[in-house]
């Protein structure tokens, strides 16, 4: 019986997704560790040759490729400690049984479900120096000094991809937040209660500790994401003004739009490491968090 | 007293007033896809003087928004229907069976949530196969790129599935198919229906594999909009009026799955 049951799980049923996701997801991923050393171009599409390291030279000697390092990490930081601070405070907040939580709920997910190729029109529109509701705002309330070229200021471009890119993630994480804090069991709260603590010490001392496992979803969820980021910064500048929004998904659209297709799979092979490295070290660093609790 | 009443709005204005940076810039597009030229180029949230459904029409001649939902709804029905396929199996076979083979399949479709895709050696793949600027090229990328998030909730879930429900199919008489397709796939609908959603909502809004690999004339309504902004760039009503028919499918979907989605994500994620 055991021999039979087994052969009702046999390995044919992994063979038609596994052959796909082999084929075009790991065997190009694989294959970038070759092609990153040619100098395949579009000039030469059939033949082409490896040249050695010098792709990885050629990087390291561009400030292209160091602003575009600072960038990618940069958003991906500050997306994640905003996505994460705000969407945990408006969660605890929906967490207390309000009456128009589905109202809510609704408003913050539905930009999620649009493609960053809606949401850039749009805010391309608010962020426009002139007619813009943003400085139109801003002047007329008095502050038309804060006014500012949002999307043409290299000073403030990157700021603005990141609000633009909170504001239409924001609702995953809100969601992740609130079936976090769902699962907590109320006792906890009724106990802390009897013992006399403030709110404040509640969500200290009860919410935050039980909640570790959905900090660690999108922690990790929003900076693989953010290292990720290609089509917020592709809608809105295109890596644009002077570079001052270029980050690793735009440098090798941009690479690639320029022919040297050799050296933009030695750019995407860099990305790559840089982020396996970077969520190998965040799992690590927030499985020791969690333990400590 | 006075205190409980405070206790209990406070919250409720608070959000009120975080809701609206959401709905605003909502609220703008769709007043502004109903205004004329000139007043919509101000961006106002004010109402229209008189409703402007032309702009609508011209979007519709000028946009190509049938071709562009057509080529749409072919990469979300196959890439879907695959997708879902696909990664039950897969996952099914992994939380049943505990070889050694099964262990490493799972890590390595789980590898796919963190690894980004290779854009231009994909590009030299598709290019060597014939497949560049083909519907097949859009399709079979991002049915590899759905599988690990598929597996990932599938297996979870099926992990709550007894296995005497296989046993007892197998006493029956059922073969590997019927038992699979008959009997299990049915008890994970809730994951089904999440990834469903996820899918469509991937596949439609999908920018990287329809810029990289195919032409205009297979993009889909949200790449569309990025053509159409660059040709209209100063007719801000009908860019809006392009961007409210875009969102339409897609909030449609939302809105029919939401409840599904929510447990469906919740529950795949604990349970898994």
């Amino acid at each position: 019986m055991t021999g039979k049951r087994k052969s009702f799980y046999s390995l044919t049923f992994l063979i038609p997704g596994m052959a796909i996701y082999l084929v075009f997801f790991i065997g190009p991923n694989l294959l970038s560790l070759g092609l990153g050393f040619t100098d395949w171009s579009v000039y030469s599409m059939t033949e082409f040759g490896f040249n050695g390291l010098d792709n990885f030279k050629q990087m390291l000697s561009e400030s292209i490729f160091k602003k575009s390092i600072v960038n990618t990490f940069y958003f991906a930081f500050a997306t994640v400690i905003l996505s994460n601070v705000i969407g945990f405070l408006l969660a605890v907040i929906m967490n207390a049984k309000l009456k128009l939580e589905s109202f809510y709920r609704s408003a913050f997910f539905i930009p999620t479900t649009l493609s960053f190729l809606v949401v850039g029109p749009v805010f391309n529109a608010l962020y426009n120096p002139e007619s813009g509701p943003i400085n139109t705002f801003l002047r007329a309330v008095g502050l038309g000094s804060l006014a500012k070229g949002w999307l043409v200021d290299p000073n403030y471009a990157m700021n603005s991809v990141i609000v633009m890119s909170v504001w239409s993630g924001i609702g995953v994480t809100i969601l992740l937040y609130i079936s976090g804090l769902q699962s907590v069991p109320p006792e906890y709260y009724e106990a802390a209660e009897i013992d006399g603590c403030t709110a404040w010490q509640k969500l200290r001392h009860v919410s935050i500790p039980l909640i570790v496992p959905s900090i660690t979803v999108n922690v990790v969820l929003s900076l693989i994401g953010g290292l990720k980021v290609f089509g917020q910064v592709f809608v809105l500048t295109n890596g644009g003004p002077n570079d001052a929004t270029q980050v690793f998904g735009t440098l090798i659209f941009k690479t690639f739009g320029e022919g040297l297709l050799g050296y933009s799979s030695a750019v995407g092979l860099v990305f790559t490491v840089i982020v396996c490295l970077m969520s190998f070290v965040l799992v690590y660093a927030l499985r020791k968090l969690e333990a400590e609790y | 007293m006075r205190k409980s009443v405070a206790k209990r709005w406070l919250p409720e204005l608070a959000m009120l007033l975080v809701t609206l940076v959401f709905v605003i810039p909502v609220w703008m597009v769709l007043v502004n896809s109903f205004k004329n030229e000139k007043d919509a180029a101000f961006f106002g949230i004010g109402l229209p003087g008189t409703l402007h459904f032309e702009n609508y029409q011209k979007v519709f001649e000028e946009a190509d928004i049938i071709g562009a939902f057509l080529n749409g709804m072919l990469y979300c029905a196959v890439v879907g229907v695959l997708s879902l396929a696909f990664a039950s199996m897969a996952a099914f076979v992994i939380a049943r069976s505990k070889g050694r083979l099964t262990e490493l399949s799972y890590y390595v479709f789980l590898s796919g949530i963190v690894l980004p895709g290779a854009i231009i050696p994909t590009f030299f793949l598709l290019q060597r196969m014939g497949l560049i600027g083909t519907y097949a090229s859009v399709i079979v990328v991002l049915l590899s790129m759905t599988m690990p998030i598929g597996v990932f909730l599938y297996t979870g879930f099926v992990k709550t599935v007894p296995v005497e429900l296989d046993e007892a199919a197998i006493i029956d008489g059922a073969g590997r198919l019927r038992l699979f397709f008959r009997i299990v796939f049915p008890l994970l609908t809730p994951v089904t229906i999440t990834l469903v959603i996820f899918n469509f909502m991937g596949v439609w809004n999908d920018i990287t594999t329809q810029l990289y690999f195919v032409d205009a004339s297979k993009w889909t309504m949200p790449m569309m909009v990025y053509r159409f902004q660059g040709m209209y760039s100063t007719k801000w009503n009908l860019v809006f009026a392009d961007l409210v028919l875009t969102s339409l499918p897609v909030i449609v979907v939302y809105i029919l799955g939401q409840k599904y989605m929510v447990s469906g994500m919740t529950q795949g994620a604990v349970k898994g």
